[in-house]
């Protein structure tokens, strides 16, 4: 097990690279320069500008640049914004609490009542079951930009329920933020509730048809037990993979519920550095997002060891 | 599309929540009263006689956008409306635009008095005694020189203000209270962009790595605010400086609070959450109007503000490309401009039209000029006569093998332009002429106007100053690097704006600026559209608020209640 996590932590290394290179390719090649000034003030401006540039290394080839970027990034430098001049690594540490809190409570309630209730759908044949399988699939197609509006107009309105604060996480307080997190937590959790409901419902419905149930079945093993124990653990295979897929999504945010509820986030955080082409604070998001993709991807590869037995890590090789 | 959304739901949407929710409330009131015309204009009350201003409370008021620096100076952190709005009421300068006539000199601030020489070269400033930074440490004339020593050095990244200070040969501070400004050459801005464009700063303050300076987040002026904190993302806030030289200001806070997204804005707005509500889109603006419970908050709550800023929108053609070339072709397209239906369907009538580059109300536009009306016609003929004719029958006019077909290029931020554009697409159809829409991110966009990769493109330009030199956006020498992107060359128009910068006599020179806006309008350089309104809507309790064309002056304002 240690050489296997020792093998796939060193096989990041090379993944890692490939992702950087081409966020930083992708975010250099896009026209625009974070060093340009407004339309009003060009002019005689521009020749020192072109200094500017020079001093900050922009005009040297891509891959110097990004072997200067990498040969900061390992002594965890993430350089200084373009834009505001501040530390990149200081505004990532403002931006990404926040965004693991509202999303990462999100995908603890996604997943949390996407196992019960996939199980009750698959278990019962109700029409009541069908109208719900029937309702998420509406549901999940649903965009969230409209719902969190709709939300605060419903919630937040002083001529409807105005029960509900509207902007940002509170001024302290557990209350208050509870409060708070209501809404953008409500708004990321539903895609997510409504996806993993139906990978759920589908594995379990899948797990119950297999021999070993019916042998499980045919033993007297209750039927209770037969669900809870037998077919569920077999049918988390799917959504161990859904969990890993939604894990790197807690750190990277969302840029229209961070927006509308007024949350400074990683989603805000990296759609104003792409369009201002802030590219310190570009890559530094990035290098977040695919440690936190990869770590992820390690972490359901190994779960899926433990919750199958017929995955095992082969010590031969 | 999504302006417009804001205002079905601002309207619709919570209009139908009222009907369902609250019918006793509601039932309770008296019925909502029509909106007095100061109100549909959207012209602040005059002051109730026997009112005495009162000390207290926090003010707070909205922005649609946050800015990345509290600094006049910095490349990247100093954003023209954003810092106006930000630092105005804690960064001083030397002279200050009169609100009541902005075209006029300006009006000493930190300075007691200034003299000119005759030669125009020599400017001579007595500083106000006895100011002090909101840190306590005494102005002198070595702050201001510092300012200037800062903004001159070539490694810093000040290349934007120091553009204003090109011509200058030396700033000295012979002692405390003196500063002495010389120029190279006579320019006659020069003085006037010095007074009104750099601030005041502690020296001290400005030692160190110029882009690490703590003052950029946290500036320390001599303002009749000082800076309280900043909270990322969220807001910030001023307390008010008790030890200000001048008439200190009324309410003890200042909130500012950043909510970019329009729907919210609104939401929030209706909730009462603040004082001055600013950037109100034109459709959220008119959708309060209508005297229906809905909007009761807002016709009882609310006195608006339409202030005309100094900003036209223009659309202009690149004069390299080989229709562009012809001011016939440019007319004629201005001619095929749906005038009548963008002022009506996109600006809802709130924007006043303009054919001038100069502000508005000032002697330097030319009355007799009105915008080109509507006439396909017309445009018809004068496009033949240019030899663009449909020759192939695709329905698009061509000349020597070239179709006459281009691209407006358009950020995929403006509101307005995705509206507009589409208007004009099928105004210009109509005439034979096909054209494109091309919509970027602004990053981009700055690089292809910079690059002159365009056909046409759509901006405004902005100031705030009623005098202003227009050089750099019409001279030829401008086309290459400056702001003439379209690439504009008329040798009568050179000669008259290198004429204008060596006038000193304000008279003489809008004489001479008049006939630029002739020239201009004969050329069809641009098309111009119209002047941006600001459109704001003020608390009852506030009293004391005045647009100008730079801004409002918060140290004026307070509160009733």
């Amino acid at each position: 097990m240690k050489r296997y996590l020792l093998r796939r932590l060193l096989l990041m290394v090379p993944t890692f690279l490939g992702i950087t290179v081409l966020t930083f390719a992708v975010a250099h090649l896009a026209p625009g320069d974070p060093l340009q000034l407004d339309q009003e003030t060009v002019g005689a401006a521009q020749a020192d500008v072109a200094k500017q540039r020079a001093e900050k290394g922009l005009d040297a080839p891509l891959p110097v640049q990004y072997g200067r970027w990498l040969s900061r990034v390992v002594r965890f430098d993430f350089g200084r914004s373009y834009i505001d001049q501040r530390p990149v690594s200081e505004k990532l540490a403002e931006a990404l609490p926040r965004t693991a809190l509202v999303s990462g409570l999100a995908v603890l309630f996604a997943f949390g009542l996407a196992v019960p209730l996939g199980v009750f759908l698959a278990t019962r044949k109700t029409l009541l079951s069908r109208a719900v399988s029937a309702g998420l699939t509406v549901v999940w197609g649903v965009p969230t930009f409209w719902v969190a509006v709709l939300l605060l107009l419903v919630f937040s309105n002083p001529r409807a329920l105005d029960v509900l604060p509207m902007q940002g996480l509170g001024e302290g307080g557990l209350v208050d933020l509870a409060w708070h997190l209501v809404l953008p937590v409500a708004c990321l959790t539903y895609p997510t509730l409504a996806i993993a409901t139906r990978q759920v419902r589908a594995a379990m419905q899948e797990a119950l048809t297999q021999d070993y149930v019916k042998a499980a079945r045919a033993r007297g093993i209750p039927e209770r037990r037969v669900v809870w124990r037998h077919a569920l653990r077999n049918s988390l295979l799917p959504v161990v993979t859904l969990l890993g897929f939604s894990l790197p999504h807690v750190l990277g945010g969302s840029v229209v519920i961070e927006r509308v509820f007024g949350i400074p986030g990683m989603g805000l955080l990296a759609f104003d550095s792409v369009g201002t082409r802030d590219y310190p604070t570009v890559m530094g998001v990035a290098t977040v997002m695919a440690v936190a993709t990869l770590l992820s991807m390690l972490a359901v590869d190994v779960a899926y060891g433990f919750i199958d037995p017929r995955i095992r890590v082969e010590e031969s090789s | 599309m999504r302006v417009l959304l804001t205002g079905l739901l601002a309207s619709g949407l919570l209009g139908a929540c009222t009907c369902q929710k609250k019918p006793a409330e509601l039932d309770a009131g008296a019925p909502v009263p029509a909106p007095s015309a100061e109100w549909m204009q959207g012209k602040l009350p005059a002051p109730k006689p026997g009112e005495a201003p009162k000390k207290g409370g926090t003010f707070t008021l909205r922005v649609n956008l946050e800015p990345t620096g509290l600094t006049r100076l910095h490349d990247q952190m100093a954003e023209g409306t954003m810092t106006r709005l930000t630092v105005g009421p804690i960064y001083e300068t030397l002279g200050r635009v009169d609100p009541k006539a902005p075209e006029g000199p300006l009006l000493p601030l930190l300075a007691e008095a200034w003299e000119e020489s005759d030669d125009h070269l020599t400017l001579t400033v007595r500083l106000r005694g006895g100011v002090r930074f909101h840190d306590g440490s005494p102005l002198t004339a070595k702050d201001f020189k510092a300012v200037v020593d800062v903004i001159l050095n070539p490694k810093n990244a000040t290349a934007a203000i120091r553009n204003y200070l090109a011509d200058l040969d030396a700033v000295t501070a012979p002692d405390e209270r003196t500063l002495v400004v010389k120029w190279k050459r006579p320019y006659f801005l020069a003085n006037r962009t010095f007074l009104g464009t750099i601030p005041a700063m502690p020296a001290k303050a400005l030692d160190g790595d110029f882009d690490a300076l703590p003052i950029h987040r946290a500036p320390i002026g001599t303002g009749p605010f000082r800076f309280e904190k900043w909270e990322a993302g969220s807001s910030m806030s001023y307390a008010r400086h008790d030890g200000y030289w001048g008439q200190k200001a009324w309410v003890d806070r200042v909130v500012i609070r950043f909510v970019k997204d329009e729907t919210v804005a609104a939401q929030l707005w209706e909730r009462g959450e603040f004082d001055l509500m600013t950037r109100i889109p034109p459709t959220v603006w008119r959708a309060v109007e209508a005297p229906v419970e809905a909007n009761r908050w807002a016709i009882t709550g609310y006195q608006r503000s339409a202030f005309v800023e100094n900003t036209y929108t223009w659309i202009g053609w690149n004069e390299r490309r080989p229709f562009f070339g012809d001011a016939r072709v440019r007319r004629a397209l201005a001619l095929l401009y749906p005038r009548e239906q963008v002022a009506r369907l996109v600006d809802l009538g709130l924007e006043p039209p303009t054919t001038c580059p100069y502000y508005a109300s000032k002697e330097s536009c030319d009355p007799a000029i009105t915008p080109l009306p509507a006439d396909p016609g017309g445009a018809r003929r004068l496009l033949d006569e240019a030899g663009w004719k449909d020759s192939d029958g695709d329905g698009v006019r061509d000349k020597d093998g070239v179709p006459l077909r281009f691209t407006f290029l358009a950020t995929t931020y403006s509101v307005k332009l995705g509206k507009l554009l589409p208007l004009f697409q099928e105004a210009l159809r109509q005439g034979g002429v096909e054209g494109d829409i091309e919509r970027i991110d602004p990053g981009a966009y700055s690089s292809r106007v910079r690059a002159r990769d365009f056909d046409v493109i759509a901006m405004s330009w902005s100031s705030t100053d009623a005098v202003q030199d227009v050089f750099q956006i019409f001279h030829s020498s401008q086309a290459k690097e400056g702001s003439n992107s379209v690439g504009y060359a008329n040798p009568e128009v050179d000669a008259l704006l290198e004429q204008i910068r060596t006038e000193f006599d304000p008279k003489a020179r809008a004489a001479l600026e008049r006939q630029v806006h002739r020239k201009l309008f004969d050329d069809q350089v641009y098309l111009f559209l119209s002047l941006r309104p600001q459109l704001d809507a003020v608390k009852n309790r506030v009293r004391g608020l005045v647009p100008g064309i730079a801004w409002y002056r918060l140290q004026d304002v307070w509160l009733s209640e």
